[in-house]
């Protein structure tokens, strides 16, 4: 790092020694190149060696390293230090639960994505088959919703979660619609279900926010719509009983 | 899981939101260039028609669907939710729109 520095203002807290978080400012050294994942291993190892983060790849790849930055979620790995000689704010993710310092309790978000199922259903392939090719069209569809790499930025940028905890949001919708657009699938109706319940998509307002702080341009806010179209739509076939049912076999080969 | 009823009035909201959105400027519009060039009278005669009036109905009664769905969502996002009945009373005032508006677009005549 170089010889300039900068006041960065981060939140601590330890559960077993203080009642609620405050903000301890920081004086730290920063280049052009310095990203404030590097500022915060400089502060760990030199200033506050108690300090509590999460990290892992550096590299926009694992999603470990989400916080607020002046109040907006972004990743530690991908915001650049000069950008802010202002002044810099580092809070844990917002609307979920502090561990300890910049560490949150993700268990809500976990247990949304493992509620989305998300994986290949009711795909009766057998591996004498052959590889289950798809048309570059059939990829298309999904690969956008493809690229989350369960940061929880989306979480800490969406409103009704911070409303209502219960909230499915916004990251585990954009990876079960993933799972709903692939031609291999043919497990749609067990995610509606889940979609279509009080807390699941429907508690969505479209405010778009999610997509905005997105690190892999995921777009979930564009997968919620999606889904809510497909929920009214499974709405109506309920209604009628009219149910779309996933033709064995029909499901798997690229066309 | 229990399955939600929110479709059918995200449903109410999204056909009123768009048909208030592509209708109501060019409604707008004519309402105020027509009676500049005399069409007063052809627009009278439109909305005397089956089709005019089902515009109107339509208009004016979607248009209270997309406005107090949107309330009901505003309450919650201001944490203003005192009782579920709150949510019915405001769904109730949209059926009475949309019913007041079918009556005065088919049953008066002009």
């Amino acid at each position: 790092m170089a010889d300039r520095t900068m006041t960065v203002t981060v939140s601590r807290y330890d559960p077993e020694r203080d009642s609620a978080p405050y903000l301890q400012p920081y004086q730290v050294p920063w280049s052009e190149k310095t990203v404030l994942l590097d500022t915060l291993q400089y502060i760990k190892d030199n200033l506050a060696t108690d300090l509590s983060f999460r990290s892992s790849c550096r590299m926009t790849i694992c999603g470990s390293c989400g916080v607020m930055v002046n109040g907006e979620p972004r990743l530690a790995c991908k915001t650049i230090m000069g950008n802010y000689q202002q002044g810099m704010v580092v809070e844990p993710l917002a609307f979920f639960p502090v561990e300890r310092d910049l560490v949150v309790d993700l268990s809500h978000f976990m247990e949304c994505i493992e509620a989305m199922k998300p994986f290949i259903i009711g795909n009766n392939r057998v591996p004498s088959d052959g590889p289950n090719r798809q048309t570059p069209e059939q990829i298309a569809k999904y690969h956008k919703f493809a690229m989350c790499i369960n940061c929880g930025l989306c979480y800490a940028a969406c409103p009704q979660f911070g409303l209502n905890p219960a909230f499915l949001g916004p990251g585990a919708t954009a990876l079960g619609h993933r799972y709903n657009l692939d031609s291999r699938d043919c497990g749609s109706t067990q995610r509606l279900a889940t979609m279509n319940t009080q807390d699941g998509v429907w508690a969505c307002t479209f405010v778009g926010y999610c997509s905005e702080v997105c690190p892999k341009h995921v777009d979930p806010a564009a997968a919620v719509q999606q889904c809510k179209a497909a929920g009214a739509l499974d709405f109506v076939a309920s209604v009628l009983h009219c149910q779309k049912k996933c033709k064995e076999g029909s499901h798997g080969h690229a066309s | 899981m229990k399955r939600t009823n929110e479709p059918v009035f995200w449903g109410l909201f999204g056909a009123g939101g768009m048909f208030t959105a592509i209708c109501a400027p060019a409604l707008i519009l004519v309402l105020l260039l027509l009676p500049t060039f005399g069409g007063t009278a052809a627009l009278g005669a439109f909305f005397g028609t089956t089709w005019g009036r089902l515009f109107l109905w339509l208009f004016i009664s979607l248009s209270a669907w997309c406005g107090l769905h949107r309330i009901v969502h505003c309450l919650h996002d201001l944490k203003l939710e005192c009782c579920k009945g709150a949510h019915t009373l405001i769904y109730l005032i949209a059926l009475l729109v949309t019913v007041l508006a079918l009556y005065g677009a088919f049953a008066t005549c002009g």
